[in-house]
């Protein structure tokens, strides 16, 4: 598990540090969420909306748009699929994404290109590397929702 | 009956200013929400409203002291995709901005611009 100023970058799963998110595949779907620093970076979430099961999606486009006090962005989906399953206790109390971004996936989808998409994304300990760079300039601290 | 086609566009049109500071960020705040949300969003700015865009002022703006400037609500809707146009009457008439004085990625327009959009069906108007 990688570290720096207090976020952490497990290194067991995947990046895309363009949306920010994480991958995990889990047999036949893929978890997705929110990673450490970009949770930080959007505050306290007070609302997060989730594209319904069932919505299909090219890799890039809207999964969930999440808003905080200081901030209202876009959770962009990494792969192409359909959305199989929402993460109800998210949908309910977005703000679990805040107390720990990894124990909490956003959305299951179905994945159409997986080994291609996967191929766009970074392992945990290349992404824990660059992200170091994000989050001198984000300025942000972890630890601090 | 079927049920009526949510619109899909928002045009978020505001005449606010320099001078009423507080006014300032919320517009931005809707135009990038809704450009998270997946609307087509646009941002147009005439009367008052172009005096934001004057180089050095939106870093200026804030609604408390210690708050953050205009500019961190300005970037968050670019990131988002929020479209700018600006009212090139407004822009340069009244606030006396040169051709290539917008900010990055902002574009002059004109009334018929606006007006045509306001039209379109599919498309939502907000007024500020």
């Amino acid at each position: 598990m990688a570290d720096y100023r207090g976020f952490r970058i497990p290194e067991d799963l995947r990046y895309d540090l363009g949306y920010h998110v994480w991958l995990r595949v889990e047999g036949e779907l893929v978890a997705i969420g929110a990673t450490d620093p970009a949770q930080a970076y959007a505050g306290e979430i007070i609302h997060i909306g989730i594209k319904k099961a069932g919505t299909r999606l090219e890799r890039g486009a809207i999964l969930a748009t999440v808003e905080s006090a200081k901030f209202m962005g876009p959770m962009r989906s990494p792969i192409k699929g359909t959305v199989e399953e929402v993460n109800q206790e998210v949908a309910k109390n977005p703000s679990l994404v805040n107390g720990d971004a990894y124990a909490h996936w956003v959305a299951r989808l179905r994945p159409e290109n997986l080994e291609a998409d996967l191929a766009l994304l970074k392992m945990g300990a290349e992404a824990a590397t660059e992200y170091k760079a994000i989050i001198d300039e984000w300025g942000i601290e972890g630890g601090k929702a | 009956m079927a049920e009526p086609e949510m619109r899909k566009k928002f045009l978020v049109v505001m005449s606010t200013g320099a001078n009423e500071p507080k006014k300032a960020f919320t517009p931005f705040y809707y135009a990038a929400a809704a450009a998270s949300m997946d609307f087509d969003t646009t941002m147009f700015f005439l009367a008052e409203a172009p005096s934001l865009l004057r180089p050095g002022v939106a870093e200026t703006i804030r609604t408390t002291t210690d708050g953050e400037p205009l500019t961190k609500v300005i970037d968050l809707g670019r990131m988002n995709g929020v479209k700018f146009l600006c009212c090139s009457v407004s822009a340069k008439v009244i606030w006396n901005i040169e051709d290539d004085g917008l900010p990055e990625g902002m574009e002059f327009a004109g009334a018929a611009t606006l007006l045509e959009m306001a039209v379109d069906p599919e498309v939502a108007v907000l007024y500020f």
